[in-house]
């Protein structure tokens, strides 16, 4: 009875429209509330991708995390996902046929301890801390484990330290002396070193060069039967990512009622705005695929760089990045 | 709130007929026939759909594959631990809420001021779902199993207060009046008269503060969980999930269906050897 019930569930949640030859009629895009999608709420707000495909209806969703965005590509409620790359390596090592359009900024994590006394990552984890990730998935507890092998030789050294927790919750616990340290990314890191706290290891320590943040996902049945849509998308996306590059305070201006309501902080997210490396090109995504394979996190790691991004949308993306319209620099 | 309403005889489920109607073939056949047939077509149906349909594995998995990972899970202990782990969170809160409910209640029971305090109380907090304190309990009491003990206690003291505080004033005014005759006051009455008279209706409490307790402690962990080991099953659901370990999802959904069977069952027991032997049975 239970298993009828569950597959009558399943059938009807697989139902959505995955678009066709001849273009998709709809297309639903998801996104989560972060600084990280600000590109993708201008080029909506602007009206760019619309203008290309005025024949599209394109619907926007706002989910609370990436393993959501995740389970509703799996299920075909959405053709586009804004997705982290700790989510998308899960779903690619368990053989979910999707791959990267192109990036949309680079992580920029930390590790923001409140206790002054704490100066280093050794001395955090020679504390015996209480450690937050936003998600057990997430690039930030794979960064801790990376650390950990790095500095203290064990990769699982801060396993039974961390806990889960959203990032509103995370700021509270680290304010209230709850949780010793927290992973937090922005705007979360600038609330809490508003707050007093320092960080003492970033994204960047970890993952030199950079490592994507997030980026648009597709199934590839998705991007092989709407090319054109894809190119129009990336393109006008690698323009929004450009524009906001350049100018983050007009950026803010336009999204932020629609991203984090009337009454947010504009100084802390307008920080984050211009710190954030906002780009295009995915980075080191093949180094992280290997290293979680590697540490366990996943059962397998991608063959190659061409398993996890669509180059060729990559490409156009570049092209629309570095050559940003005329009217846009205005 | 579930009142004391048990008056189910033999362990059967059966609809009551009418006097003199043929008894069917399948009404014929014992409660474990019955049942086992039917989880054998049900899992049946569900292998049958699993293999014809040709579903994503990342959507749904077989029975089979389901099994396989819930032995797995049992004989490399993860699955174990995270049960025992709820199973010891829940078992703490049932022993304080059970303490607590049967000190408010016994106070209303002897006073008018209490009985205001646990009507009032009752009427307030009682319709508040657990995890909708979960937020506050994070904030006053950390990321901690204080925290879960807390919410947990919302869910079972209110089965256990209100079923014993009818099952109190459902006892005889005779026996009452007899056991105050013979100088039974205070706690003395409570644990001759009180308590005894009204163990059908604590009996069914319990039972609904457990399957309170199970559903809320579940859903809490979701939301939160210490980490690696520390977590219980609902904080194991939720790493499955994040790690799109579907087969292990199910796994733990068995899991949680049978304990709570087992621990269904295990009440039905206690109820047998106890108000039913002693022919103590509550009427609906």
């Amino acid at each position: 009875m239970l298993g009828a019930v569950l597959a009558s569930l399943a059938l009807l949640s697989g139902c959505a429209d995955s678009g066709g030859a001849s273009g998709p009629s709809t297309v639903k895009i998801g996104y989560q509330q972060s600084v990280l999608y600000v590109p993708l709420l201008v080029m909506k707000e602007k009206g760019w991708l619309s203008e290309q495909v005025p024949e599209v209806d394109l619907q926007w969703t706002q989910l609370a995390s990436g393993a959501a965005l995740r389970d509703a590509m799996v299920t075909g409620d959405l053709q586009i996902g804004m997705i982290g790359i700790g989510a998308f390596n899960v779903g690619l090592s368990k053989g979910l046929d999707w791959k990267y359009m192109m990036s949309n900024a680079d992580l920029d994590a930390a590790v923001m301890v409140s206790d002054p006394g704490i100066k280093t990552f050794e001395d955090l984890a020679r504390s015996k801390p209480r450690i937050s990730t936003i998600a057990p998935d997430s690039p930030q507890a794979f960064m801790l484990k990376i650390a950990a092998r790095q500095y203290l030789g064990d990769p699982n050294a801060l396993d039974e330290s961390l806990v889960t927790l959203d990032a509103p919750s995370a700021v509270q616990a680290l304010q209230a002396g709850q949780i010793d340290a927290d992973t937090a990314t922005s705007p979360s890191r600038y609330l809490e070193e508003g707050a007093g706290a320092h960080a003492v290891l970033t994204s960047n320590d970890v993952f030199a060069g950079g490592l994507l943040g997030v980026g648009p996902v597709a199934r590839e049945g998705f991007k092989e039967d709407n090319q054109a849509f894809s190119e129009a998308f990336v393109r006008q996306l690698g323009r929004a990512v450009r524009w906001v590059q350049d100018n983050p305070e007009q950026a803010l201006d336009l999204v932020s009622a629609e991203l984090f309501g009337p009454n947010s902080n504009r100084d802390l997210l307008l920080k984050s705005v211009k710190n954030i490396n906002w780009t295009v090109e995915p980075k080191n995504v093949l180094d992280y695929s290997t290293k979680s394979a590697e540490l366990g996190v996943t059962d397998r790691a991608a063959s190659s760089e061409d398993d996890m991004i669509f180059a060729d949308l990559v490409e156009i993306a570049k092209n629309s990045f570095d050559s940003p319209a005329q009217e846009d620099s205005k | 709130m579930t009142q004391a309403t048990i008056s189910r005889r033999g362990g059967g489920h059966t609809r009551p007929r009418r006097s003199g109607a043929r008894k069917g073939f399948w009404a014929a056949l014992p409660t474990p026939a019955r049942l086992g047939i039917l989880t054998v077509v049900a899992i049946a149906a569900w292998q049958l759909y699993v293999s014809l349909s040709g579903v994503d594995a990342l959507l749904f998995v077989g029975p089979v594959d389901v099994a396989e990972h819930l032995v797995a899970g049992l004989a490399d202990g993860t699955l174990t631990q995270a049960t025992l782990t709820t199973l010891r969170i829940l078992g703490l809160s049932f022993v304080i809420g059970a303490f607590v409910a049967v000190a408010l209640t016994m106070w209303a029971m002897w006073t008018q001021f209490g009985s205001d305090v646990l009507t009032l109380l009752g009427a307030t907090l009682s319709p508040i779902p657990g995890l909708a304190i979960l937020p506050l309990a994070m904030l006053w009491f950390g990321i901690s199993t204080t925290s879960l003990v807390v919410v947990l206690l919302n869910a079972i003291v209110w089965p256990i207060a209100y079923n014993l505080r009818t099952g109190i004033e459902t006892i005889s005014p005779t026996i009452r009046a007899v056991s105050r005759n013979i100088g039974l006051r205070g706690v003395r009455e409570a644990v001759a008269v009180l308590l005894p008279g009204s163990l059908p209706y604590i009996l069914a409490g319990l039972r609904s503060a457990w399957a309170f307790g199970w559903r809320t402690i579940v859903g809490a962990e979701l939301i939160f969980g210490a980490s690696g080991q520390g977590g219980g099953i609902g904080y194991y659901l939720n790493q499955q999930r994040f790690f799109l370990e579907v087969a292990n999802l199910f796994a733990g959904l068995v899991l949680i269906a049978v304990v709570g069977v087992l621990l269904e069952w295990l009440f039905a027991v206690v109820e047998r050897v106890t108000v039913r032997r002693w022919g103590m049975q509550a009427s609906a």
